[in-house]
């Protein structure tokens, strides 16, 4: 961020893509948001309750001003966002957080979960663009719950689906999809993990990540008071020194490092 | 042209707005957003003898009309605000108060005399954080307590002394007294009301500590008649924080009786929130008719018994 740029603007929605009964693309027009938006970095949209709620950016088209986020249905906030009509102005602040590094990388093995696919796709785009490898996969329950599929593809050089019910590529979670992509790709000096979902899946990519002696990033949902830094509500635990300690997930995050993360002290 | 300034015993800043504790840090991330100088002053974040992690979490729940917190004063310590924070919020050209967090009254007198000398213009004795074991609120809620570390903290300060109160007591009237007696140069409230949320489905509090503090909108009419109340029982100016979201609401507030004001929760919710309340103000003092801010002080006329 530099001084006096533009971090809130009024979002004007252009569309709602529903990609099942609980989870919808909100197409947004935001110019500032969609030029300044690094891959793992969240907006903020004010939801009609009293806290902003924040989304990872799920692509952004800065030509066309356009800033695309996932949501899950899950409350009031999320169902009020959801409800909106096309042409409604909201009020959007951001993009913040501190994002995947996107640098010293030429192969890519980016894992999803949950809601935690949606900011991995503006990765995937951006990892391409680069010229970087790019292996994906995503975990689902059942395969009537997989998303993006093909959106997933599109940027990837191989895209897998797990599932833990079967019928997917893989059946067992987003880490054994990982399992799958590795072993058929392997390593480069410069592989990198870019993983996004929920915290057991984040859990167990570590767990997979120190096994195998691979770097990655992971990226961590949190409840946020306001969601730029000020009031030291979403506490991510990390390690200084061997120490515990709690950084945000909004400023020094939503990426962290899977080294500097206390992985005992998270629940 | 309307007079912004106002007055809280021998300082003067150029207008009433203040930015409250904890909920902007020590200025470094607000000032991405816009220039620290347009504000009245800006209270730091708290700051203890000891660095602290705070609570675990989750440290947040949303309610109607606010949020609980329940951070639990993490701060890397009074050493490394005097380092790496004051000296450039200093520059900033905007009046600084530090407010201070301590377990015990050596806490407080040894935080007062580290600040000695830093440049900064009143020191806010926190005694009314809710979401830690010992100290703050604990002290906040005894008279005789308040009366010895405001008294203690006087002796050793070259910067007035402000005592910032809770809610969470029976009569916040008898605190502000203790404060007054002790030698406090103004008072500052509320802190946040103590609260509670529970998730249905896990039959867990949402916050890790179990209880967080209230803040928002709507603790705003409980700030406002805890101001008036404390105003009127003390001869100290009084700071008047809690809600305030608007420009409205600081003029209420400062009709309560309060010489200036802190905005807090609405620096979360909308980081301009504070620029945009400093804009609003001049057309809505004109609209009423008031030409300095100072003189809305205590300006309130309550309804006698038996008017008609």
């Amino acid at each position: 961020m530099t001084m006096n740029a533009r971090l809130k603007e009024t979002a004007h929605v252009t569309g709602i893509e529903w990609l099942d009964s609980e989870n919808a693309l909100l197409r947004l027009n935001a110019p500032e948001a969609a030029r300044l938006a690094q891959p793992g970095q969240f907006v903020l949209l004010a939801a009609g309750q009293m806290l902003n709620r924040p989304f990872g950016v799920a692509l952004t088209d800065p030509d066309a001003g356009m800033v695309t986020v996932g949501i899950k249905k899950v409350g009031i906030g999320t169902g009020a966002l959801l409800d909106l009509e096309q042409g409604s102005a909201i009020r959007l602040l951001g993009p913040f957080g501190h994002g995947f590094s996107l640098d010293n990388v030429n192969r890519a093995y980016v894992i999803g979960g949950g809601t935690g696919i949606f900011p991995l796709l503006f990765l995937l785009h951006v990892l391409r663009s680069r010229g970087v490898e790019t292996f994906a996969g995503c975990g689902f329950r059942t395969l009537q719950q997989a998303l993006l599929q093909e959106d997933f593809s599109d940027v990837s050089d191989q895209y897998l689906t797990a599932c833990e019910s079967g019928g997917g590529d893989v059946s067992g979670t987003a880490v054994d999809a990982l399992d799958a992509l590795y072993l058929g790709h392997g390593r480069t000096e410069r592989t990198r993990v870019f993983a996004c979902g929920p915290i057991p899946m984040l859990r167990a990519v570590n767990r997979w990540c120190e096994t195998h002696d691979v770097a990655a990033e992971c990226s961590f949902e949190a409840r946020m008071g306001c969601g730029f830094g000020i009031c030291r509500g979403c506490a991510v635990p990390v390690l200084k020194a061997g120490a515990l300690d709690y950084d945000r997930c909004c400023v020094e995050g939503p990426v962290f490092d899977r080294r500097l993360i206390a992985w005992e002290a998270l629940s | 042209m309307i007079d912004m300034r106002v007055r809280v015993g021998s300082l003067v800043f150029d207008n009433p707005l203040l930015a409250a504790s904890g909920t902007y840090g020590f200025g470094r991330e607000m000032s991405e957003f816009y220039r620290l100088d347009r504000l009245g002053g800006i209270v730091t974040k708290a700051v203890t003898r000891e660095p602290r992690i705070g609570n675990p979490p989750h440290r947040i729940a949303e309610t109607a009309g606010g949020m609980l917190n329940a951070v639990g004063l993490q701060n890397p310590g009074i050493d490394s605000v005097l380092r790496d924070e004051l000296p450039w919020l200093l520059k900033q050209h905007v009046p600084v108060v530090v407010n201070i967090a301590g377990r015990d009254l050596s806490d407080y007198v040894v935080l007062t005399d580290n600040l000695v000398g830093s440049g900064i213009s009143a020191v806010e004795l926190n005694l009314s954080c809710p979401n830690v074991k010992t100290g703050c609120m604990a002290i906040g809620s005894e008279p005789d307590l308040i009366e010895a570390v405001t008294r203690a903290c006087k002796r050793v300060a070259d910067v007035p002394v402000w005592v910032k109160l809770t809610p969470n007591v029976t009569h916040i009237g008898d605190m502000a007294k203790a404060a007054e007696a002790g030698g406090a140069d103004a008072i500052s409230l509320i802190n946040t009301l103590l609260g509670m949320r529970i998730d249905i489905r896990t039959r867990r509090p949402v916050i890790k500590n179990n209880t967080g503090g209230y803040s928002g909108p709507g603790v705003f009419p409980v700030a406002l008649r805890m101001v008036h109340e404390c105003s009127q029982a003390v001869r100290i100016p009084v700071v008047g924080i809690g809600g305030i979201h608007t420009a409205e609401g600081v003029i209420e507030m400062m009709l309560a009786g309060a010489s200036a004001v802190q905005i807090g929760t609405a620096n979360l919710i909308d980081p301009y929130a504070m620029p945009d309340i400093l804009d609003a103000l001049p057309g809505l003092l004109t609209e009423l008719g008031a030409e300095a801010m100072a003189a809305l002080t205590g300006a309130v006329q309550p309804w006698q018994e038996g008017a008609r």
